[in-house]
């Protein structure tokens, strides 16, 4: 009878062969001193793999990672004021947007309003025109004009109003790269 | 593994301390398979850490018609391909713990059958395989682990490396060849 290949020897000793197989190489090695050889052999080799030490980890290392995790689980009130700051943010370009292209609604009878969503888009141009300003001074002449030419006549004293939403645009752009940093920490291929 | 999976159940619906039952059955395993294939202790204890941390915040995509252990060694398996393209960690093994560590942890099968002798030479085996794991290529060494330290089954192996099986049992016994060949060589 042929030898057996050390493929099936090794299937034959990880007991990963149909018993019909296992009896025929247990037959062939009662006559196969070549063969009884590879299999001790092998049988050694496997002991030795399945006894590879386990790897020492510190003491309570479980629960030092229990507490990351409680770390890492974002408190309610950031959620929230990531939600606010988002919401603040895309009104504000809204409310910019329509007194641009609107004129007559700027005039209206909305005050508030008006108010609110200028101070907001004021807030976000100032803060853009500076980082503008600060990095090519000659862009402003071609740039502002252009871009906002109903905001260049009028004159509306909301400073006070421009830093507050400036302070909150920033809130919220941080919260933004906070949560971008997070997902790239917990993504899940 | 059903246990797995009421733990599973148990975080998401709140019990967050659950978790702790599934890292301390897991840290070993997957300790163990991390620690030889990357280079430093502390590396491979960050790396550990950061499965947990990914398995907990993706735990409610967790299947629980699959097994836990094959989701768990596949995110591991991920990180550790992701860490290496941004070359964040080496590709070697950990030294093998020193007499002194290992002593405590080393239980050889049937050690106790074995005479002193024997012993000894089993002790010798396992020192020179786990050198010779250092010098395998580490796509081999990765399904060797699994198979022969970690003790998942072929084709649990195929699951979690999305390889058939076939060249699942072929890469492992590539890599057991490699290693005897290894032996072979002068200590």
């Amino acid at each position: 009878m042929t030898c057996f290949s050390i493929a099936s020897i090794y299937d034959y000793l990880e007991k990963e062969l149909t018993p019909e197989k296992a009896q025929a190489i247990e037959a062939h090695l009662q006559s196969c001193p070549h063969c009884r050889q590879i299999v001790e052999d092998r049988r050694r080799l496997l002991a030795a793999c399945h006894s590879l030490p386990d790897l020492p980890l510190p003491a309570n290392w479980a629960q030092s990672v229990m507490a990351k995790l409680s770390r890492l689980t974002p408190p309610t009130l950031i959620w929230l004021l990531v939600f606010l700051t988002s919401s603040v943010l895309l009104l504000s370009s809204l409310g910019w947007l329509i007194l641009s292209f609107q004129p007559s609604l700027a005039a209206s009878r909305l005050p508030f309003i008006k108010l609110v969503a200028v101070g907001l888009a004021r807030s976000v141009i100032f803060l853009a025109a500076k980082i503008i300003l600060t990095l090519a001074t000659t862009l402003q002449a071609l740039v502002l004009p252009s871009l906002f030419p109903h905001a260049a006549g009028q004159n509306f004293p909301l400073f006070p109003l421009e830093l507050f939403f400036s302070l909150i645009f920033l809130v919220g752009l941080g919260s933004f790269f906070w949560l971008f940093w997070r997902r790239r920490l917990l993504a899940v291929k | 593994m059903a246990e797995d999976q009421e733990l599973v159940r148990q975080v998401l619906a709140g019990q967050t301390q659950a978790f702790e039952a599934l890292i301390l059955k897991y840290q070993q395993p997957l300790f163990n398979y991390l620690g030889r294939m990357v280079g430093e202790r502390e590396s491979a204890l960050d790396l550990t850490q950061e499965v947990f941390l990914k398995a907990f915040a993706a735990l409610h995509t967790y299947n629980p018609n699959y097994n836990f252990r094959t989701w768990i060694f596949r995110i591991a398996s991920h990180l550790l391909i992701d860490q290496w393209r941004k070359k964040k960690i080496p590709q070697t093994s950990l030294e093998p713990p020193g007499d002194e560590e290992g002593a405590s942890n080393f239980d050889p099968v049937d050690s106790r059958a074995l005479s002193v002798t024997a012993r000894f030479e089993m002790e010798e085996l396992i020192r020179r395989v786990e050198k010779a794991l250092q010098k395998i290529p580490v796509r081999l060494r990765e399904l060797f682990l699994w198979r022969h330290v970690n003790g998942l089954s072929y084709a649990e192996i195929a699951e979690i490396s999305g390889l058939p099986l076939g060249t699942v049992k072929n890469r492992v016994f590539q890599a057991k060849e490699r290693i005897r060949a290894f032996l072979e060589e002068k200590p």
